[in-house]
């Protein structure tokens, strides 16, 4: 379940299309936004992720069948001061991941709160996903995994409990948020801006510690 | 050889069989061979019958046409197959069996087809159809545009085409087309069991007198088929005469009141939409008479039985203009033209200043001569200044830009009171119209239409400066009109922010990244103009006692700004009006910021709003307690802060203030944490660095800069509560300067020292939060500040493991951070800057840049009133709202695709031919469905006596949808009456041109006898059916056609006469 295809890294034939999309990371702090990234896009995990200051800035290519996605991701903090930036972010975001942490109450409440307010203030077609971060602490456990599924099925989200730690799902969030997303207009096409700095050919599920693959324990 | 067999490596794709016969030696069996081949491949080698012709399947069905190419010698042909596709639904063939009733021989397809009576006349159908009444048919015609005018070389092909149709058992009618393309001649020939059918044609430019009627014709057809007999019942003729109307009159010409070019000039609300001509240029009807018997009818130079009032059916056709010029389409089109100028500011401005000087005594003559310029009202002043500029109110719209530009470039300067209502209408906001409510309401969600467009609000100062320019653009005078427009607007957001005055229309939240980028410049502006307010609304009191004591030259300045605080009180009430006096002054001695408006920087800290008119009078006496509140010397111990803190929405009050409530005065904040700011020089700031000693607990400074405290936490290290302090904003930003932002930190990459750099970049907030804490909190420690900021950072009594990664910024920049409150810190957002750049943005764009950041908002409005008219519409064009769906649409994505912005912030770009091209297409669409909207108009008008509207609406519909439509009762019908009476009109019209001379006396006698209720008709056409046998009396009886058109400059015969070949 944990496993899904691996998905094809960078080497992608360049004749597919190749569509840019920004993604934005919301939740309350600490409950593991900037560890998915991490995972994501490097395939690595710190026990101690330093509390992100402002937002962070990273891209990371996957591939689907005929298409190249990029995403441009912007890992927000989580602060309550730094709420207000959040619209700066989510704003032209095409896609979204509103995070909260399976061993805490408060911070599902506080994803809840985050996904009205995209609903209401974002772009209309934004994808939104849900994720229940620490999944790997299950005997923590406080958000039950059928309460937030079925909240998700209400309001159309994608849903996936993930960790960043052990690897599960990650991959496979982003994954199905590049799957969901159109990749006829707008969005897409060749980036407007030239590549970033960052060094996509050695991203992801390239990565020889496998750790981006999806395939969790 | 090889040639024929090139030809068909073209033709035929998946060639099964391949017959290569070298006994062809000539050119010309080559030809045929290829003829033969195509025919094959075609699958017309068989006989085939078909279902009968339906009622008007000629014009309803749908029609495919097959080409293929080929050669005579180095001559290249093509050779095309129309045919009218199946119905997949219905039966094809029929069995031919059954048709065995006596020993007659069925006709082939062809000839049945041809004389079928259901489709005479067809609406819509290939000429070939429509005169032989044909489903099927080939045509050879030369591929070069010259035609075939050598008569052997006709023949020849003539030739060709026979045997190739003998040859192949092919019974599909082939035309050869002969002589010049437009003479549209075609010579043809059809073959099939026992007999053979010769097409020939006619077409002269002049009728000959001699068969200018149907007796004549019927003379002639009869004769060359045969047929001697007088009496014979056997020939049917079908008839159909077509009127034109081209004049509707005074009650059906549309615009009924053309658009005033001086009103279109000056009305900037809304675009205006609508056609300056009529659409429908002419109507044709057409009188038919179908089927009748041939030898009953006379129709002659005397006498003809062909009366259109009393024809059996009426049916009409709608001609329209081709290239209409609408206005909504014309601004639209002006506008982009102007976006493709490349001239600067200065250089279309300079020109004008030339122009001036001369221009001064012509305006001063104007007033005096002009008696409406001294007038008061505004309107009247409006329009008569418009025709300064819009002389020729016939011919303005019809122009094109090019003359357009040439009157701007003629005469140059919009009249100054022009002008200024045009700045007026800009920069004051009348009450709204009510488009707004009524289509967006029903939107729920706060992500609405202007947000898909990425345009802006209604009525916004965007949307009113986008009215302004695309109005002036196309009524006074192009590009340099719009320089000028765009010239005052700059100068009035200088003269604004240099005054601290809002901008009108424009909202107070930061920049909406989902609005174009000019609109979140003016909110960024406004962002600007609000803080600067803010903050020299405290500053004048504290600075000017200050300044009152180091240096008594600045009195006057203190008095002016008395003097401006008592003008606040008075007009508390308002606070978009609130007039602020520039603090030219003051600004004088701070020499270390950059501009004039940072004066304020040097304030201290007194928080007064004017908006609340209960507080206001008590403004002068609080200015005591605020000037000792704000004195650097004040030790104003943790509860002694007395403050009534009103924040945004929720009015919070702090009961710690009891000490002092004496002081009725009241801080009225509008934004929470706004203090900001306000930064005592940088100077302090620099002294307080010496006290490097200070550490984390530090309790030797008095408590500054609270806000509120912090549920009921203590601190944890000494006896007090824990405080919120006030903090600066967050910086707002436009969505250049955000991806400006963006290139930045990606450029760092994703490596431990980039991530470092950038957490530092964005770490100033913290820092100003941390100090802002520390001010508020003496004696505090970082857990504190934790438990406050990040409560999840703080478990089980201490700080988490994250927080105590060593090296840290949040520890590290808590231990460099000094307790400094936020109104003395250094601004993290300089607005004096922030504003700069934006006028510095605005100030350098060309106008045709600027021009092009308005598309988008013109573009808004055009579809807001596209769709309204469309709505109007939508009885008669139900399909133009899903039309409209198309057009937002694609709107939507063109406008998100198209980023005006680089990697570096503040600077244009101009858009891309991509962009352009589907921006014209665009506009193309728009314009599409505004003459659809402007046909139906001028329909629904001219046929508005028919009845109620939804049959108007009903009829008008049947009008757009199809070619032709027949009418109800013919002449008597209701739209027959119409119809009659609008020719009616035409004909007095023109026989009073006619004969002027009968002008008075002899009306009444005249009129009605002499005018006829139609025109001559401009067209008759007659088809003309008979059977006989032929070529000689024993011969087999077979059908023959023959269709004649008589125009005015073309008659045309064209002649299907079948031949019996097996007997005779």
């Amino acid at each position: 379940m944990a496993s899904r295809a691996p998905q094809r890294p960078n080497n992608a034939s360049p004749q597919g299309k190749i569509c840019q999309f920004k993604l934005v990371l919301l939740g309350e702090s600490a409950v593991g936004k900037s560890s998915l990234v991490l995972r994501f896009v490097k395939g690595q995990f710190h026990e101690y992720q330093e509390s992100t200051i402002g937002a962070a800035f990273l891209t990371q290519t996957v591939c689907l069948q005929d298409t190249t996605v990029k995403f441009e991701i912007w890992d927000t903090a989580g602060q309550e001061r730094y709420h207000s930036l959040a619209p700066m972010y989510y704003r032209g975001a095409q896609a979204a991941i509103v995070v909260y942490d399976i061993t805490n109450q408060d911070t599902f409440a506080r994803a809840k709160t985050w996904v009205k307010e995209l609903q209401r203030q974002a772009s209309p077609n934004i994808v939104i996903a849900l994720a229940g971060n620490k999944s790997d602490l299950s005997n923590k456990r406080m958000v039950d995994h059928d309460e937030a599924a079925a909240y998700s099925d209400e309001n159309g989200l994608l849903f996936m409990e993930t960790s960043a730690k052990t690897a599960m799902h990650v991959n496979d969030i982003f994954l199905a948020i590049a799957e969901k997303l159109p990749k006829n207009d707008a969005g897409g096409t060749a980036a407007n801006r030239p590549t970033s700095g960052v060094d996509i050919t050695q991203g992801g599920g390239s990565n020889p510690q496998g750790g981006c693959c999806g395939r969790s324990q | 050889m090889s040639e024929s067999e090139d030809e068909n490596a073209v033709v035929q794709e998946d060639e099964v069989f391949e017959i290569t016969d070298f006994t062809n030696a000539s050119d010309w069996e080559s030809f045929i061979t290829q003829i033969e081949e195509i025919i094959t491949n075609w699958n017309l080698t068989s006989y085939v019958k078909l279902q009968p012709l339906q009622n008007n399947e000629i014009t309803n069905g749908d029609w495919e046409a097959v080409t293929a190419h080929l050669k005579f010698t180095n001559v290249p042909f093509t050779m095309t197959l129309h045919r009218l596709k199946f119905k997949p639904d219905t039966e094809q063939f029929v069995e031919e069996l059954n048709e065995e009733d006596d020993d007659k021989i069925p006709h082939p397809q062809y000839v049945e087809d041809m004389m079928c009576i259901d489709n005479d006349f067809p609406a819509r159908a290939h000429c070939i159809a429509r005169w032989y009444g044909l489903r099927c048919f080939l045509i050879l015609s030369i591929s070069s545009s010259n035609g075939i005018t050598n008569q052997s070389k006709c023949n020849l092909l003539t030739s060709s085409v026979s045997i190739a149709l003998s040859n192949m058992s092919c019974d599909v009618p082939f035309f050869v087309q002969i002589q010049e393309n437009w003479r549209r001649m075609y010579e043809g020939k059809a073959v099939s069991t026992g007999m053979s059918t010769q097409f020939e044609m006619v077409h002269l430019k002049k009728c000959p007198q001699q068969y200018a009627y149907l007796s004549g014709l019927l003379h002639l057809f009869k004769n060359k088929i045969g047929l001697t007999s007088l009496l014979s019942g056997e020939t049917r003729v079908s008839a159909r005469f077509t009127y034109v109307l081209h004049d509707w009159g005074i009650d059906g010409k549309w615009p009924a009141k053309p658009p005033d070019p001086e009103a279109v000039a000056s009305h900037f609300g809304t675009l205006l939409y609508g056609c300056l001509e009529d659409p429908v240029t002419e109507l044709q009807l057409a009188a038919v008479w179908p089927s009748m018997t041939g030898d009953l009818v006379i129709d002659n130079d005397i006498h003809s039985d062909f009366k259109p009032l009393s024809a059996p059916r009426w049916v009409v056709r709608l001609c329209y203009a081709d290239d209409l010029t609408c206005l909504l389409s014309s601004y639209l089109y002006e506008f982009i033209k102007a976006t493709n100028r490349t001239e600067s500011m200065s250089d279309l401005l300079n020109v004008l200043e030339d122009h001036t000087t001369d221009k001064h005594l012509g305006q001063a003559l104007e007033k005096i001569t002009d008696p409406s310029a001294g007038g008061m009202l505004p309107g009247v002043k409006l329009a008569s200044g418009l025709t300064k500029v819009v002389t020729d109110s016939q011919t303005l719209f019809r122009k094109s830009a090019y003359t357009l530009g040439r009157i701007a470039a003629v005469r140059g300067r919009i009249p100054r009171e022009v002008l200024n209502n045009i700045k007026s209408y800009m920069f004051f906001q009348e009450s709204t119209n009510s488009r707004q409510s009524s289509s967006q309401q029903q939107q729920a969600s706060t992500y609405t239409f202007y947000h898909k467009l990425k345009a802006a609000p209604i009525d916004s100062l965007t949307h009113h400066l986008a009215m302004c320019a695309i109005v002036v653009n196309l009524c006074h005078g192009g590009l340099s009109a719009l320089a000028q427009v765009w010239h005052v607007f700059v100068s009035e957001l200088r003269t604004m922010l240099d005054k601290g005055e809002c901008l009108p229309g424009i909202d107070s939240s930061k920049p909406d990244l989902n609005t174009c980028l000019l609109h979140q410049k003016l909110q960024m502006l406004n962002c600007c103009i609000q803080r600067k307010v803010l903050r020299e609304q405290r500053s004048p009191r504290s600075s000017s006692e200050v300044d009152f004591k180091v240096n008594p030259s600045f009195v006057d300045i203190s008095e002016d700004l008395t003097e401006s605080n008592n003008h606040n009180n008075h007009m508390a009430t308002d606070e978009s009006k609130n007039e602020t006096t520039p603090l030219k002054e003051v600004d004088k001695y701070d020499g270390n910021l950059e501009t004039s408006e940072n004066a304020a920087a040097s304030s201290n800290h007194s928080e007064r709003l004017s908006s609340n008119d209960s507080r206001g009078k008590f403004s002068v006496q609080s200015d005591d307690e605020d000037e000792f509140f704000e004195c650097e010397s004040d030790i104003d111990l943790g509860d002694t802060e007395q403050k009534h803190i009103t924040s945004g929405d929720q009015h919070q009050e702090i009961s710690e203030q009891q000490s002092l409530d004496q002081v009725s005065f009241t801080v009225n904040s509008n934004k929470t944490e706004d203090g900001a700011i306000i930064s005592r020089d940088d100077v302090e700031h620099s002294t307080n660095e010496n006290k490097d000693s200070m550490v984390d607990i530090d309790v030797s400074y008095p408590a500054e800069g609270r806000l509120k405290p912090c549920d009921d936490l203590n601190l944890l290290r000494c006896n007090s509560s824990l405080f919120i302090p006030h903090t600066q904003d967050h910086a707002p930003v436009t969505e250049d300067q955000l991806e400006e932002q963006a290139e930045v930190f990606s450029k760092l990459g994703d490596t431990k020292e980039g991530s470092k750099v950038r957490a530092k970049m964005q770490s100033a907030s913290l820092r100003s939060d941390m100090e802002a804490f520390k001010s508020a909190n003496p004696g505090c420690v970082l857990e504190d500040f934790v438990r406050w900021y990040s409560p999840r950072d703080f478990e089980n009594g201490e700080l988490s493991q994250r927080m105590k990664i060593p090296q840290n910024l949040w520890v590290t920049t808590w231990k460099s951070a000094k307790p400094v409150p936020a109104h003395r810190q250094k601004r993290i957002f300089d607005d004096t800057k922030e504003a700069e750049k934006v006028l510095h943005f605005l100030t350098n764009l060309k106008p045709a840049e600027a021009a092009q950041m308005l598309i988008p908002v013109c573009t808004h409005e055009a579809l807001l009133v596209l769709r309204l008219a469309s709505d109007a519409m939508k009885e008669s064009l139900p399909s133009l709202p899903l039309i409209c769906n198309q057009i937002e649409a694609r709107a939507a994505q063109i406008f998100k695709q198209w980023h005006m912005y680089g990697s570096v912030a503040n600077q244009f770009q101009p858009w891309t031919k991509d962009i352009q091209s589907k921006v014209e297409d665009l506009f193309r669409q728009i314009t599409f469905a505004e003459t659809m909207i402007e046909r139906a108009r001028s329909l629904q008008h001219k046929f508005r006596n028919l009845g109620d509207t939804a049959q108007v609406n009903a009829f008008v519909r049947q009008l757009l949808e199809h070619p032709e439509v027949p009418l109800d009762e013919a002449a008597v019908g209701p739209v027959g009456c119409i119809i009659k009476y609008y020719f009616q009109n035409q004909q007095n019209i023109v026989v009073e041109a006619e004969s002027p001379l009968s002008s008075e006396q002899s009306e009444d006698v005249r009129l009605p006898k002499e005018i006829p209720p139609l025109p001559k008709p401009a067209g008759r056409e007659f088809i003309i059916r008979a059977s006989n046998s032929y070529p000689s009396p024993f011969s087999r009886k077979l059908p023959h056609r023959m269709y004649a058109v008589l125009m005015q400059n073309e008659f045309r015969l064209a002649s299907a006469v079948s031949h019996d070949s097996t007997f005779f």
